[in-house]
């Protein structure tokens, strides 16, 4: 399976690639508009990300725009298994957290600091990892 | 205020200003057993559902209930859980009852677990696998007919088939010159907005009344409007003495 860590920080990239790199073959962005090419790239590829992990504040684009530019995609090409997205960010304000589900259908939200842990049990959550 | 208050504050103000007027709508599609349309408008709100109670502190069960309701609406739009009525009842409760748990932790912070169980269980189709019982053939009406007014005793567990309906028509068409009607629901466990449609036809000639409803059918009456048409009793001595509530 592959995922896509979309993650402006470099620290942040480090370590989310550590926690998923014995489960996906990755991929790296470092803002909203290389996330959405590379999930528009690896579509026509014909091997979509199963996962991608979004920050919310990048440079560029934001996840939040770029996740809503996926789903328009997702929806345009007929996708009928949606890419799972878990939005990792600093922001864990009510309307943030509420439009992540609404209004992107984000599959989950972590707020920084992402501990391996709390990102194992959403991808379990999720569907994406067995206990 | 503290981040977790204001996100519950303004998660139920979305609840009862978005979520809550999408999930009216979709339940009424699956009313019409318009299923897949009916799915459709359920799938977004009950995300964020799942999503956002995920998220809260307290809320956990509600999400985990939700995410087990999401599956089975999946099942049936997959044409894995067949349309028929039983199905469609049941995807309708426990719709309700994400509600329902949400409003009990908002307000206690506990939950009725013994609902969600059983509901999970039939989800799961355990209801199937024991044999449960398919009414909707079966007469969901008795008739009591006192001095200046009719009792009707619900007598099945889910008032949704047309052939209950039916029978509920016909026992309806047959009193003669009543003032008054009661509708007892004692067993009745969950009735379509189609049966209080039918009953409510009859409040131009009749004073009708209700007693005994759960919180499931009492959701869907009020939820309809229907409280514009007859009244809730909490007894059948209260409807006979005239103390609605």
């Amino acid at each position: 399976m592959r995922a896509l860590i979309a993650e402006d920080e470099f620290v942040g990239r480090k370590l989310l690639s550590t926690f998923l790199a014995p489960l996906f073959v990755i991929d790296i962005a470092v803002n909203g508009k290389e996330a959405v090419e590379a999930y528009k790239l690896t579509f026509e590829e014909g091997d979509p990300y199963s996962l991608i992990l979004m920050d919310i504040m990048m440079p560029e684009q934001d996840g939040l725009s770029a996740l809503e530019e996926i789903r328009t995609f997702e929806k345009e090409k007929g996708v009928s298994q949606p890419c799972k997205v878990v939005m990792t960010t600093a922001l864990d304000d009510p309307k943030t957290v509420i439009r992540s589900f609404h209004d992107v259908e984000a599959s989950a939200f972590i707020v920084k600091p992402v501990m391996r842990n709390k990102l194992y049990h959403e991808l379990e959550k999720i569907g994406l990892m067995n206990k | 205020m503290s981040e977790d208050d204001s996100l519950v504050e303004e998660f139920f103000s979305e609840v009862n200003d978005k979520y809550y007027p999408q999930v009216l709508e979709g339940i009424d599609l699956l009313d019409e057993q318009r299923i897949e349309e009916g799915i459709e408008v359920l799938s977004r709100p009950l995300h964020t559902i799942k999503g956002v109670t995920g998220f809260m502190s307290g809320f956990e069960p509600a999400s985990t209930f939700t995410h087990k309701v999401e599956d089975f609406l999946k099942k049936m739009q997959s044409g894995e859980v067949e349309h028929d009525l039983m199905q469609i009842a049941l995807a309708i409760e426990s719709v309700n009852t994400i509600f329902m748990i949400i409003e009990q932790l908002r307000e206690s912070g506990s939950f009725d677990k013994a609902l969600t169980d059983d509901i999970e269980s039939r989800l799961s189709g355990e209801g199937q696998k024991t044999g449960a019982a398919d009414e909707s053939g079966v007469n969901p009406i008795e008739m009591e007919e006192l001095a200046d007014a009719y009792i009707f005793n619900l007598k099945v567990s889910r008032l949704y088939s047309s052939k209950q309906l039916k029978m509920v028509e016909e026992s309806l068409q047959s009193i003669n010159g009543a003032s008054k009607l009661l509708f007892d629901f004692e067993i009745t466990m969950s009735a379509g907005s189609a049966f209080f449609e039918l009953i409510a036809s009859y409040s131009d000639i009749c004073e009708i009344g209700i007693t005994g409803m759960n919180s499931h059918c009492t959701s869907t009456f009020y939820s309809w409007g229907f409280q514009r048409y007859m009244t809730v009793f909490d007894s059948r001595e209260s409807f006979l003495n005239n103390t609605g509530v």
